[in-house]
């Protein structure tokens, strides 16, 4: 039985290679022939690491973000509240690629800021902020509130309760949509190339232009991207299995 | 105990849960909230606890204020869920507010913690996290913990009513058992044999006033229509 299952796995996955092949077999001037990459394997590479490193600040950045907004959005200050709610209602309601523009070419023009690495960082952070904050809203909610009560009886400070009781709560409900959020920012952070920011799609579509070996840098863009994220999204259904609190 | 409540209200918006409750007992020491749902006895129990504010009147438990840190010190609330930390083992529950709140050394809080689990069967589970025990293990952890920190006056919002009858037994059991220790405690139970065996006190609140009370013989001579039809309500299953 074990081995049936395992048959049928190795078959799903060549079904999708079978796919990418026909597609291929049937794309005029496809001569497939990666060693044209291979002088360009440090550019790549380079490529791959700006990726994984700006996609993990992004991801940090937005976090903390998150955890403000989070506090802003139940401020007692009603300023704090709408802010928040602008900037919700901003980052869900408009295309990330029309704010990345707009940051680096409008806002970093407007306030003489001109470094991509710094647009490309903030853009993408402040868009994420507000899907963070959600994840810790939903994560608050889930608790039961007579937790507060408890601590407050037991005599903690408004910071023992959240150091040890809330927030170690929040993260365990938080850890699976988390991991799946890590993934959508790295796919998202190829959009940074609109604004010339050296990652991964940005340099494959700058060897694409010298070299004309389309097919093949399309093909080494999919297996960089999911060398990245698949382990991330088997962690993230490993992690809504395994958190039970 | 000394009890002094006058002309309490308690509003949730425009809903009037408590209204005009007036008592004054001395010398009690378990009593028993009855009712059904939606009479205010549980908002009763938490305004005594001091965990909920009240729009007028005073409750004075032991000719003291209840809002203060020293009163909170002394009680232990009980509710039917979320009392203990999910993320954190049976002994950690404890240590940690022995150790981060209360500022005791932690060997020493350890021992202490064992020793008290030891002494309610449940040493055993100290490692295990709350969701693995039973509804009756976590309600007892929940009432060992209030006695880590020397509580003196326990308040249960219906620890029973989630759980089995054996499991109900095991907690009331253990409530019974505080008064061995010299604890007080208030109950809003629906275990009318449990009232009427280890209560000293019972109240029957209908419609957001107290309605009756007095010792544990007015379960047997109820006064009022409401409590009368109360108490055949839920006896009527309970042949005793």
């Amino acid at each position: 039985m074990k081995i049936r299952n395992f048959i049928q796995y190795i078959l799903s996955i060549l079904t999708f290679v079978f796919g990418v092949v026909l597609v291929i077999l049937n794309t005029p001037n496809a001569n497939i022939d990666f060693s044209i990459y291979a002088p360009y394997f440090r550019l790549i590479l380079s490529g791959f690491g700006w990726t994984i490193l700006i996609s993990i600040l992004i991801f940090i950045l937005s976090f903390v973000l998150g955890l403000v907004f989070f506090f802003t959005s139940r401020s007692k200050i009603a300023y704090l509240r709408y802010i928040t709610g602008h900037v919700t209602d901003l980052m869900f309601g408009t295309p990330m690629l029309v704010w990345v523009i707009f940051s680096y070419f409008f806002i970093g023009n407007a306030t003489g800021i001109e470094s991509k690495l710094f647009w490309g960082i903030t853009s993408l952070t402040i868009y994420f902020g507000p899907f963070m904050m959600k994840l810790y809203v939903s994560a608050y909610e889930s608790l039961d509130q007579n937790q507060f009560v408890v601590c407050d009886l037991f005599g903690f400070s408004k910071l023992q309760t959240y150091r040890y009781v809330i927030f170690p709560q929040m993260i365990r409900i938080m850890l699976p949509p988390l991991s799946g959020n890590l993934a959508t920012i790295i796919k998202s952070s190829s959009l940074l190339y609109l604004i010339g920011f050296h990652e991964t799609y940005y340099n494959i579509t700058t060897i694409q232009s010298k070299t004309f070996a389309f097919t093949e840098g399309y093909l080494i863009l999919l297996i960089v991207y999911l060398v990245i994220t698949i382990p991330l999204l088997r962690l993230t259904s490993y992690l809504e299995k395994s958190v039970k609190i | 105990m000394k009890i002094d409540i006058k002309d309490l209200k308690k509003t949730y918006g425009d809903e009037v849960v408590l209204d005009d409750v007036n008592l004054q007992l001395d010398h009690v020491e378990a009593i028993a909230l009855l009712g059904i749902s939606g009479s205010g006895k549980s908002t009763l129990l938490r305004l005594m606890s001091g965990i909920e504010g009240f729009d007028k009147g005073s409750i004075q438990i032991d000719d003291g204020p209840i809002n203060t840190r020293a009163y909170k010190d002394k009680i232990g609330f009980v509710f039917q869920h979320g009392n203990l930390f999910p993320h954190m083992t049976v002994l950690d529950n404890i240590v940690l507010i022995l150790e981060k709140v209360k500022k005791r050394d932690r060997a020493t809080s350890v021992e202490k913690v064992e020793k008290l689990l030891k002494q309610f069967g449940l040493i055993e589970h100290k490692d295990k996290y709350p969701y693995m025990l039973s509804g009756g293990q976590q309600q007892r952890l929940s009432i060992v913990r209030s006695l880590a920190v020397d509580a003196e006056i326990f308040f249960f919002d219906e620890p029973t009513s989630a759980l089995d009858p054996i499991l109900t037994n095991e907690v009331l059991d253990m409530v019974k058992e505080l008064r061995t220790l010299g604890k007080k405690f208030f109950i809003v139970t629906h275990e009318i044999g449990f009232a009427r065996h280890v209560a000293d006190y019972v109240m029957f609140l209908d419609g957001g006033k107290i309605i009756e009370h007095g010792t544990t013989e007015i379960l047997d001579q109820p006064q009022t229509e409401q409590f009368k039809k109360f108490l055949s309500k839920v006896l009527s299953f309970e042949q005793s």
